[in-house]
């Protein structure tokens, strides 16, 4: 008798799985997002009651390779133009590339920043750790690395970068105080109640000065399922919240949370 | 193309490694099986944890307890002048406490299976618990320390989720190589991903094969 009611428990707990799962988009997003695409999400399925978002977070590289390797995602979210484009190109994708934010650059430290915006004070023998993510995998790590070589610190701060594995570990790196300094996203640092904020004491941050690194476009694709009527029916899905996150809603949403819009 | 760089660093971690945990076990192993107390049983619990825990786990802590920002991690910054995170120091600490139950317990076992009256005899014979352990149980486990070795080298050697929790991948400093691998497979470097990987399929098969062929040639009636 157990046996029998286990599996039909079990049959029914699949079945209502598979029936829920068609209101479920699968977003892939770049980790400077997490926290920010959570917020998209509650706004959209207010939109849209009886849908769901879920995200996995991880760089925009990563999540690429996932996708070309068949992941179940239904948008990509990337932190770059190039990744998605290169889907595109290669045929994964439903809709067009489109820049859905553009990613703002900060340096924070335990130690005090200049407030002028300056990277100079880096140089002092006091940051001996400061913390970028790895400039070839994520577009925060190469804007940061972009800023220190237009400030000519390269040279300098050589031995004392390290690297986080995405733009989420550096702010973990950052904001746990385990590196003296670091570069993370506004958007990570609005998020998180470690840095300072107005009448809150914690970890001191600046915007890096907009001239100093190439523009983060943020760029987002629709990407393509299996045919099936049931994939077709989550495409469909993806491509209206894509919408939602490009309306005039969505842009607010995410300028609130710390990204800007075309310098 | 692939580097050595990464191997190099992957080579100083497992030996590294390999040398602090053995001295280190040999005598905690002896001490262990002389003390058959419960909380001794536990406090063994606890340092065979790292087997089962997940590395994020032991990287999470390691961040949190040996950051400059931490009391601990001041501490040691302000006595040592040593900053643990980010550096080879670090990395081998967490290696070592990762690593530590493949040299533990493998020496353990070995230990246990020393005939008692060996040791017993040479007790008899007036010889001192430190010159036995010395002269009798070590001689006795050679092919135990080589497994032990072995086990450990190559778990070392391929060093992976505490790294990449740690490490902060400081190429020549940090980067083992099987981060360098991941990397260059979210970078998308696929013909070098297929090097580094080989390489270290090929190591710790020797590795592997070398224990194999080292252990007991006993055959089970």
């Amino acid at each position: 008798m157990k046996a029998p009611c286990c599996f039909l428990a079990l049959a029914l707990f699949c079945a209502a799985a598979a029936a829920e799962d068609r209101d479920v988009i699968r977003v892939a997003a770049a980790a400077n997002l997490s926290g920010t695409l959570e917020l998209l999400a509650r706004g959209f399925e207010r939109t849209r009651p009886g849908t769901k978002v879920e995200a996995a977070f991880a760089s925009s590289g990563a999540l690429a390779a996932q996708i070309r390797a068949a992941a179940p995602y239904e948008l990509f979210l990337s932190a770059d133009t190039a990744t998605p484009s290169r889907l595109e190109s290669e045929g994964l994708a439903e809709g067009k590339v489109r820049v859905y934010a553009y990613g703002v650059l900060c340096v924070a430290s335990r130690l005090g920043v200049d407030e002028t915006g300056s990277l100079r004070f880096l140089a002092e023998g006091k940051y001996r750790s400061i913390a970028l993510a790895k400039p070839e995998l994520a577009p925060y790590g190469l804007a940061a690395f972009q800023a220190l070589t237009a400030s000519g610190l390269l040279g300098v701060l050589e031995e004392r970068l390290v690297y986080g594995d995405n733009i989420g570990q550096v702010n973990q790196f950052v904001a746990s105080a385990a590196c003296d300094a670091g570069f993370v996203n506004l958007s990570a640092i609005l998020a998180d109640p470690a840095y300072a904020a107005e009448g809150r004491p914690g970890i001191a941050w600046v915007r890096v000065p907009a001239v100093l690194y190439g523009p983060i476009a943020q760029a987002g694709i629709v990407l393509r399922g299996d045919g099936s009527v049931e994939a077709r029916e989550r495409e469909r899905n993806a491509a209206s919240l894509f919408e939602y996150i490009l309306s005039s809603e969505g842009r607010r949403i995410l300028q609130k949370a710390g990204y800007g819009g075309p310098p | 193309m692939p580097e050595l760089a990464p191997f190099r660093v992957s080579a100083q971690l497992a030996l590294v490694t390999t040398l602090v945990l053995l001295v280190a076990c040999l005598p905690l192993a002896r001490w262990r099986l002389s003390v058959v107390r419960p909380w001794a049983g536990l406090l063994e619990s606890f340092l065979m944890l790292t087997m089962v825990l997940p590395p994020t786990v032991v990287g999470f802590y390691f961040i949190s307890l040996f950051s400059p920002g931490s009391p601990i991690g001041r501490a040691i910054e302000r006595a040592f002048g040593l900053r643990l995170l980010f550096t080879f120091p670090g990395l081998a600490l967490a290696s070592c406490v990762v690593c530590f139950p493949f040299m533990y317990q493998t020496l353990k076992a070995a230990m246990l299976a020393i005939d008692p009256r060996l040791i017993e005899s040479s007790y008899t014979l007036g010889k001192g618990r430190r010159e036995t352990f010395f002269r009798v149980v070590i001689p006795h486990m050679v092919p135990g320390i080589l497994s032990a070795v072995l086990l450990t080298f190559a778990h070392a050697m391929g060093e992976f989720g505490v790294a990449l929790m740690v490490g902060g991948s400081v190429a020549g400093k940090t980067r083992t190589a099987s981060i360098a691998l991941y990397e260059s497979v979210e970078a998308m470097r696929y013909s070098e991903a297929r090097a580094y990987a080989l390489a270290i399929l090929a190591f710790s098969w020797l590795c592997m094969a070398a224990l194999s062929l080292s252990g007991s040639r006993r055959a089970l009636p």
